[in-house]
Order: structure tokens, then sequence, then C-alpha cells
């Protein structure tokens, strides 16, 4: 009861701490999982149920039908999901390894800093995403795939922005008050640089899927994605190769570019950074 | 006893050059006794301050606990080391991790020492009477309090552990004269109680000859003279 009561609480707590912009961010990501979530009974239509194609916007079809037929709304609120959770397992995976990295080479330095930060800048000088298009194409298109893809290749810049934070706090007098005690490497890992590498990582993350999502979205674009499942991307392929585009069917690319944007554009305005000196200024 | 022997600390700048902090320094504390170090800022007491509780590594030389070298120590031998030889900090602020409570940071201490939740209760209120840190401030967070207080919560954690020896940066620096004395003396009767070695840095000469059985003076680096 009381776990209940203290959880409650911080979510009170960090909800106030949040700046307008971030609780605008937050209330839209929660909506479109809500809808996401909720999509089997909010969907007008089976998205894979056929029907006449190329239907302009009606009452029956808001967002019109695809060249099979299928209702894109339906298509759109099916996507949600589908969408942001490739975005949000590419960037955990991007996130674990980005942080493992930086934590690791910022605390123990040495040899072990020289080689993960070298290799993190090999990766660095990589252009990403003709990498990642010559490895979606070279795998078999699937949506864990391209989580790997992303995750694979996205971790350098969050290693770079840890690994310079772990660097500031493991000079602190606390990390070495705690060495002092006997504590080793692990422990003072896990209970003070981590924790006071936080807010970078919050950020990282939150923009990570923010990137993660626009890079799905380019590889489904390109069709380089899983061709059976939903997402915005493969809709916005969809209509490029099927002549949407040609054709000028706003209709059918328009709105999940639309939704692409907002949901990137949520994530980045909930990873923004908190202005700590706003609240002192005169 | 906990030993030095000429010891010497070479840093390495980022224009290539060397630069040694600390040249050939030897000195003897034991237990139950105060030994002073006074000297200019940026003349090396810090360093090696830091060298004799072994966070950060010599050069040259040996550093001796009960006669046994512990300059190659590493893991195991290392934390059982670094906990029988404890440290406070000139920066009070800095010693305290931000997102925890001061009494998460005593826990941590107590924890370190494997104490129970009893022992460490009544270690706690014995430590926080004769340091004069008020018990009501336990559940503040470093921020909350202030750099007075902090240093001698500071003063408390680094005792909470029952070191032998105890090297004291500069811990009254932040203080005023009256808690100043207060705390001297309840560190010195924890020195008499617990018979805890203790190396007091320091710039104030009439408390390093109040305190100290012995004073060491440093300048460039080097011990340059013993009252």
């Amino acid at each position: 009861m009381r776990t209940w009561k203290g959880i409650c609480a911080y979510i009170v707590r960090t909800w106030r701490g949040l700046e307008t912009y971030q609780k605008a961010g937050v209330f839209i990501l929660l909506l479109l999982i809500t809808i996401g979530s909720l999509a089997p009974w909010i969907a007008p239509y089976d998205p894979l149920q056929t029907g006449t194609p190329f239907q302009s916007p009606s009452f029956t079809h808001p967002f019109g039908t695809d060249n099979l037929g299928q209702d894109n709304l339906s298509r759109l609120i099916y996507g949600i999901m589908n969408t942001i959770k490739i975005a949000f397992v590419a960037a955990l995976v991007s996130l674990a390894i980005g942080v493992s990295v930086g934590v690791y080479s910022g605390y123990y330095r040495g040899w072990r800093e020289d080689a993960l930060m070298g290799v993190t800048d090999l990766f660095l000088l990589i252009p990403s995403l003709p990498l990642m298009i010559l490895m979606a194409s070279y795998l078999e298109p699937s949506e864990w795939n391209i989580v790997l893809v992303i995750g694979f290749l996205w971790w350098c810049p969050t290693a770079r922005v840890v690994h310079a934070r772990a660097l500031q706090v493991r000079n602190q007098g606390y990390v070495r008050s705690a060495l002092a005690l006997g504590y080793g490497g692990p422990y003072i890992i896990w209970h003070h640089i981590l924790p006071n590498c936080k807010q970078v990582i919050i950020a990282k993350f939150t923009m990570g899927v923010a990137l993660a999502m626009l890079a799905e979205a380019s590889l489904s674009f390109l069709g380089l994605g899983d061709p059976l499942s939903i997402t915005w991307g493969s809709m916005v392929n969809l209509a490029y190769s099927c002549g949407g585009f040609a054709n000028d069917l706003w209709w059918w690319y328009l709105p999940p570019c639309i939704m692409i944007t907002l949901t990137a554009a949520a994530f980045f305005m909930v990873g923004g950074r908190k202005n700590e000196g706003r609240r002192w200024q005169i | 006893m906990l030993t030095l022997e000429n010891v010497s600390k070479e840093f390495v700048l980022s224009s290539g050059r060397r630069f040694n902090a600390v040249k050939d320094v030897s000195l003897d504390l034991n237990k139950g006794s105060v030994l002073g170090m006074m000297g200019d800022s940026g003349c090396g007491k810090s360093t090696t301050a830091l060298i004799a509780c072994r966070l950060l590594n010599q050069t040259s030389g040996k550093i001796l606990l009960d006669n046994m070298d512990v300059s190659s120590h590493r893991r195991k031998a290392l934390s059982q080391f670094r906990r029988s030889v404890q440290i406070v900090f000139q920066d009070p602020i800095s010693a305290f991790d931000p997102l925890h409570t001061i009494r998460w940071s005593f826990s941590e201490a107590a924890a370190a020492s494997g104490m129970t939740a009893e022992v460490q209760s009544e270690r706690q209120d014995e430590l926080c009477q004769s340091m004069d840190f008020p018990l009501c401030l336990l559940d503040r967070f470093p921020s909350e309090v202030s750099g007075g207080e902090l240093q001698r919560a500071a003063i408390v954690r680094s005792l909470f552990i029952k070191p032998d020896y105890l090297i004291l940066d500069e811990p009254t620096s932040m203080l005023d004269l009256s808690t100043q004395a207060q705390i001297s003396r309840g560190i010195l009767s924890i020195v008499q109680n617990d018979s805890i070695g203790i190396l007091w840095i320091t710039h104030d000469e009439a408390l390093a000859k109040a305190v100290c059985d012995r004073i060491l003076y440093m300048k460039d680096g080097m011990l340059v003279q013993q009252s």
C-alpha cells in the first residue's frame, strides 16, 4: 500500500516538475498509446479487409482506401502500436549498448576507455543511414531485424554523452567516499554513476525513440521493412510504390507522414532538457 | 602504524610536461595520535592524503600498514585497507551524493562494515551527538543543509565504520570558531576512545598546535620541517 502511495507521489512530483512542452509531449504520447491499444475496438474496419481501391475521403472511409481497398484510417490506428513498439525496442537496444559502453569506459578509464571510445568514434564516422540500408537489405525483412539494425548502429551518440557525464561524476567526492568505504566498481556504477547520469539517459532515450521511429519509417519507405507488419513507414512506402504520390492521393500518404512527425516531435518534447536556471531568473 | 615511505607522485600535464606534486615524502601515523600537516595551498598536502588512503596511486615509494606493504594490494585486499583508512574531503558539498539523503549515505557507510540496523542506529546517535549534527537533518538531501552541517555529516560518515586511521583534509574550514572548537573536541574524544590515528591537514596554525601531537610542514611537494 505504502509502495503504491510512494509511486503515485513520485509520478505527481515528476509531473509537476515538467515544463509545459514536456507535459504536452506526454499527453500526445499517452493519447496515441491509448488509441493504439484500443485499436481492435476503435478502428472502423479490419486493416486487412479489402474493398473498393483508391476511394477518396468520405464518411465511411475518412482517410480513403489504398490500392487494395483497405481502410487507411484503420491501418493508421493499427500502425500506432507497431511503429512505437519497433522504435521503442530499437531505442532500448541502442540505449543499453550506449549506456554500458559510456559508463564502463568513463568509470574505468585507461586502456578500456581508449579501446571503447575508439570503436565508438569509428562507428560515428560511418554514415548511419546508408549502412542501415545496406544491413537491412542483406537481412531478411522483419520487424526484429529493423530493431537490431537501428539498435546496433545508433548507440554511439548515447555512449559519447553518457561517457562524458560518467567522467564528471567519477571525480565527485561521493564516488571517492564510496571507494574509501571499500566499495568496488559495480556498486559505485549502479548506486552513484548511473543515477547521476539519469537525466542524460532519459533525454537520450526519448530522442532515440524519435530517431528510431524516423529510421524505421525511412527503411520501410525504401521497402526494407517487414511487408506483413502495418507501420506508418510501410503505409507511405505502399502509397509511393502504388501510385499514391504520382496521382496526388494525399489522403493516403499524408496522414502517416503527419503521424510520424507528430509522434517523433512528442518524443523530442518529452526528452527536452528542463531549464533549471529559469526559475532563478528575475 | 600507517607509514608512507619515500612516496612521490608525478602527474603528466596536458602539455606533456611532468609535474612532481609530492616528492619523497615519508611519515608515520600511530594509532591514538594526531599528526598535523600544514603548508601553502598547492604544496601537495591533499595529494599526499589521497595517496595515504590509496585513492591515488603513488609513482614511487611504499605505503605500509602495520609494517605490511599495501602498495600493490588489489580488489578485496585493497577494499579492506581502504576501510581501515578513512578520509574527510575538503569540499563537503561534493562528498555527498545529491540524489540521496544524508541518512542513506550513513546507511551506505554502515553497510560497508556489515552493521546491523540496531548497531547502526546506536552508532549514528552517538556520532551525531559528539559531532553536534542534528538528527532532524538526517532525512534531508545534501542541497538542503548548510556547508558546515555537511562537513560534520562527512566526519560522522567517515567514523561510522570505526576506521583505524582518519585523514581530515581541512575538516573545519567551513565552520565558525565555536563550532570548530566543539568539533575538534568531539574528534579528539573519539581518537582517545577508539584509538584512531589522525592525519589532520589544516591551514590554521593555532588549531594545529592545539590538537596535534606533531606537525609536519610541506613546501613544493616536500616535507620541510617537523615540530
